[in-house]
């Protein structure tokens, strides 16, 4: 059975509440499907976000992209996103993954057993969205645990994922998985990882959406899509592993300089220092046919879902539109 | 004069461009912050009506620019828009 293909965008919380909302409007009006707002502390909550997008849009489907259960309790997340399909019915989904690690840090969090808990995690907010009395002991203690109200529809549950170990799992237990990569290879790697997950519990390709999370960025003029991608791509490489930036022949020292560059806040330094290479491997940018074609080949390898996430654009207004009027149409 | 006053005597082949600067400057002012909820909430329900670029959703849009960006908001009447009259009005409900 052929899929049709998803489109989503993401937005961080960062700003005052309606700027988010009146993105999401815009969304829905311009052809996406999906909606996914981040969960740091740090920001506006994202259920609270979530609850006054769920008032004003009618059609998009939205959960946070993505939550952690070293935060929020699964008993609480579950209970949250219930609570949001209650204001948006059938239009709710939940993504879930390790956690930004900086964010939990600040926190004194150190995420242990990371893979047991996403699991578990996932298992909890299943069975408590289903109406099921939980009861569990492993990384969560769940004596017993009920919603006192009923979710009609079914809550999806997308596993967000970059490390090959989380990729499997979300192939073996996600009715999504979010890969956190922008490049053909990354995806292509990455999709091996959760057909193999898939393979070894006899799940097929076709119960999963293959969402490919993205760094993007689009401007009519490919100058200011670039100069708006490299503050989110700077981030992305000084955060990168070795072995991710060895894959994309990035040299250790070119990340090290925009590392120490933002550590100390010399951000005109750190952006400017990012490369061509390093745009083509952490991110989608350039004009409306360049990020087309980018998405095409992406398309092509088995994503069924494509998720624009920051910066989106130099004018996130004027992205929105350019997207749903110069990119959306040729590939939906 | 008052904000409805200033909004009624925006040119009508005017109002398209008028939201967009407006809107524009809103969404990218790290004093959006500073609108009142109510106002905030006019603003969303004219957009989600469809409402944003008609004369009382400009209206609105101008009234939250005079309490996020004042300053910017005079001076895009006045360049973008080429309403120097009208940005004279709205300098003058500021200081008021």
């Amino acid at each position: 059975m052929r899929k049709l293909t998803k489109f989503g965008i993401e937005f961080v919380p960062q700003e005052a509440y309606w700027k988010t909302v009146f993105y999401s409007i815009q969304s829905e009006r311009r052809g996406f499907d999906y909606l996914w707002i981040t969960d740091h502390f740090n920001n506006r909550n994202v259920y609270a976000t979530l609850a006054a997008i769920a008032i004003y849009t009618n059609r998009i489907k939205m959960g946070p992209g993505v939550t952690n259960p070293f935060l929020s309790h699964p008993v609480v997340t579950a209970q949250a996103v219930a609570s949001i399909n209650e204001m948006a019915p059938g239009r709710t989904v939940c993504g879930i993954g390790a956690g930004d690690a900086t964010t939990l840090r600040m926190l004194g969090v150190a995420p242990q057993k990371v893979l047991t808990s996403v699991k578990e995690a996932t298992e909890i907010i299943r069975r408590l969205t289903a109406g099921e009395n939980v009861e569990m002991k492993g990384a969560f203690s769940v004596a017993g645990a009920k919603l006192n109200f009923k979710v009609k529809e079914r809550i999806p549950i997308y596993v967000g994922a970059q490390g090959p170990k989380m990729l499997a799992l979300a192939g073996a237990i996600g009715d999504g998985v979010l890969i956190n990569a922008s490049s053909p290879m990354d995806i292509q790697l990455a999709l091996n990882h959760v057909r193999g997950g898939a393979s070894e519990v006899g799940r097929k390709m076709d119960a999963i959406d293959v969402t490919a999370y993205t760094s993007f960025s689009v401007d009519e003029d490919e100058k200011n899509a670039i100069e708006a991608a490299c503050s989110v791509v700077a981030f992305i490489v000084a955060g990168s592993p070795q072995e991710i930036l060895e894959r994309h022949g990035i040299p250790q020292a070119d990340a090290q300089s925009i590392r120490d560059a933002l550590g100390r806040k010399e951000w005109g330094r750190a952006f400017s220092s990012v490369t061509q290479e390093m745009l083509s491997a952490f991110s989608i940018c350039g004009t409306p046919d360049m990020c087309s074609e980018k998405i095409s080949t992406l398309l092509k390898l088995g994503v069924t879902q494509f998720v624009a996430g920051s910066p989106i654009g130099p004018n996130v207004r004027k992205s929105i539109d350019t997207i749903g009027e110069r990119i959306l149409p040729g590939l939906k | 004069m008052t904000m409805e006053e200033i909004a009624q005597s925006i040119p009508e082949e005017k109002l398209e461009d008028a939201w967009k600067v407006l809107v524009d400057l809103l969404l990218t002012s790290s004093k959006a912050n500073l609108i009142p909820v109510e106002m905030s909430k006019a603003i969303l329900s004219h957009w989600q009506c469809g409402t944003l670029n008609s004369r009382a959703g400009v209206q609105q849009l101008l009234e939250a620019a005079v309490y996020a960006e004042p300053e910017k908001a005079v001076g895009l009447l006045s360049a973008k828009l080429m309403l120097p009259g009208l940005a004279e009005m709205l300098a003058r409900i500021e200081r008021r």
